[in-house]
């Protein structure tokens, strides 16, 4: 059996704005996966930007991916239903305010992750940082919180770790690690292998919305040599 | 706590007084409320907030020969907004706060200078301080209304993912990526 890679939106927004969509069809070559989506993911890459004049290329561009088969959509079925309404539950459980519950994940978050549960795939890409942090780092989500609202938050710990339990074993990505991994494996033709292209390439994916840092690209840059692997 | 009334009390106040800056504080103020609630309808007037000091920044709306009775009409709304709220008519809130947002509308289709329309502009921009008070993009916009590809690439050009930790770095993770292919 294929593994599988189950894509977010955000994920595909970023390559599609950075203009390397295509790079999932290089990644599905190399590594024999397959990118797998929930309905929803569809409907806001594609089906509600084909009716924005702004966003209007950028979803024919990644249709195209979906007519081809590089990027699937999975079917809606009672028991990913049944799944992704458990994970929201206990995500919207994990942080609460004066006594509220605070409700950081909406139904279709909660669908990316259902379905790669459901699938047993081995990777989440998301670019976006509350979906992944609240799996991989939930007390450093809620010091986010709590700092820029100014209002005490408490963290559920059983709640926290029965959701981390459900994806212990799946490695959650962004657009940064994909398109990093593409160029070291020379996977762009139309851009030189130098240090310039790769941080030209990351300073694109964070400034098109990837959840990652000035800091942590310059930090991953300082160990570029030309010439050699990354 | 205040009620949504204290809210649309206090910007009626800024936006009859030509005070753009607290209306672009209350709207920040708003828009923590809103995530804190989880309320739509808080949201929005963050929302109106955010445009109507906008439209207060901008010189070419206020010299604008409609500016006077665009004005007029909108403290006439916001008035018939808080009546309502006083009277708890629940229905109505939404009818007249749709109202205010097709007379931005109006103003911006007639005034306005760019392709995105302010209100949308609005949105986008609330949404993305959702994001960073800590909702998930999908959350962020589903609570504003908002485009998830515009908040996205407004996130982009903000320093919201700046102060935040991270678990695994880049080179941590693009580590792990190898190793997993490979196998």
């Amino acid at each position: 059996m294929q593994n599988i890679v189950v894509v977010d939106s955000s994920a595909i927004i970023t390559m599609s704005s950075t203009c390397f969509i295509n790079v999932f069809e290089k990644l599905k070559k190399d590594w024999n996966y397959r990118f797998v989506v929930p309905e929803s993911v569809y409907y806001e890459t594609v089906e509600r930007p084909l009716e924005i004049p702004r966003f209007e290329l950028n979803a024919v561009r990644v249709k195209h991916l979906f007519d081809n088969n590089v990027l699937e959509v999975a079917k809606k079925t009672t028991k990913l239903q049944k799944t992704s309404s458990e994970i929201l539950r206990l995500a919207n459980s994990c942080f609460s305010s004066h006594g509220k519950f605070l409700k950081v994940l909406q139904k279709a978050d909660a669908e990316v992750l259902a379905l790669a549960k459901e699938l047993n795939a081995k990777m989440v890409a998301v670019d976006e940082r509350t979906a992944r942090m609240i799996i991989e780092n939930p007390e450093a989500l809620r010091n986010i919180i709590e700092g820029r609202t100014h209002s005490s938050v408490e963290l559920d710990k059983e709640q926290a770790y029965m959701l981390k339990e459900n994806f212990k074993d799946i490695f959650f990505i962004r657009s940064a690690e994909l398109l990093s991994y593409a160029f070291s494996s020379r996977m762009f033709d139309e851009i030189e292998f130098s240090k310039k292209a790769l941080e030209a390439l990351l300073i694109s994916a964070k400034l098109n919305g990837c959840g990652i840092s000035f800091g942590e690209i310059d930090e991953f840059l300082s160990g570029w040599k030309n010439e050699t692997k990354i | 706590m205040p009620e949504l009334v204290d809210y649309v009390v206090e910007l009626r106040r800024y936006f009859a007084g030509n005070d753009a800056k607290p209306l672009r504080e209350l709207s920040n103020r708003l828009i923590k409320e809103a995530v804190l609630q989880d309320n739509k309808t808080i949201a929005k007037i963050a929302v109106l907030a955010y445009c109507l000091h906008k439209i207060l920044s901008k010189e070419h709306f206020l010299k604008a020969s409609y500016w006077p009775r665009a004005r007029a009409d909108f403290l006439f709304a916001i008035d018939e907004l808080i009546h309502i709220l006083r009277t708890d008519g629940k229905r109505e809130v939404q009818q007249t706060i749709n109202k205010l947002i097709r007379m931005l509308d109006n103003v911006d289709k007639n005034f306005g200078r760019y392709v995105q329309n302010l209100w949308d502009k609005g949105k986008a921009k609330l949404a993305s301080s959702a994001y960073a008070l800590g909702m998930s993009l999908q959350k962020a916009t589903e609570l504003t209304g908002a485009d998830l590809r515009s908040v996205q690439l407004y996130i982009g050009s903000t320093l919201i993912h700046e102060e935040e930790p991270t678990t695994e770095s880049l080179r941590e993770k693009l580590e792990k990526l190898r190793k997993m292919v490979k196998d």
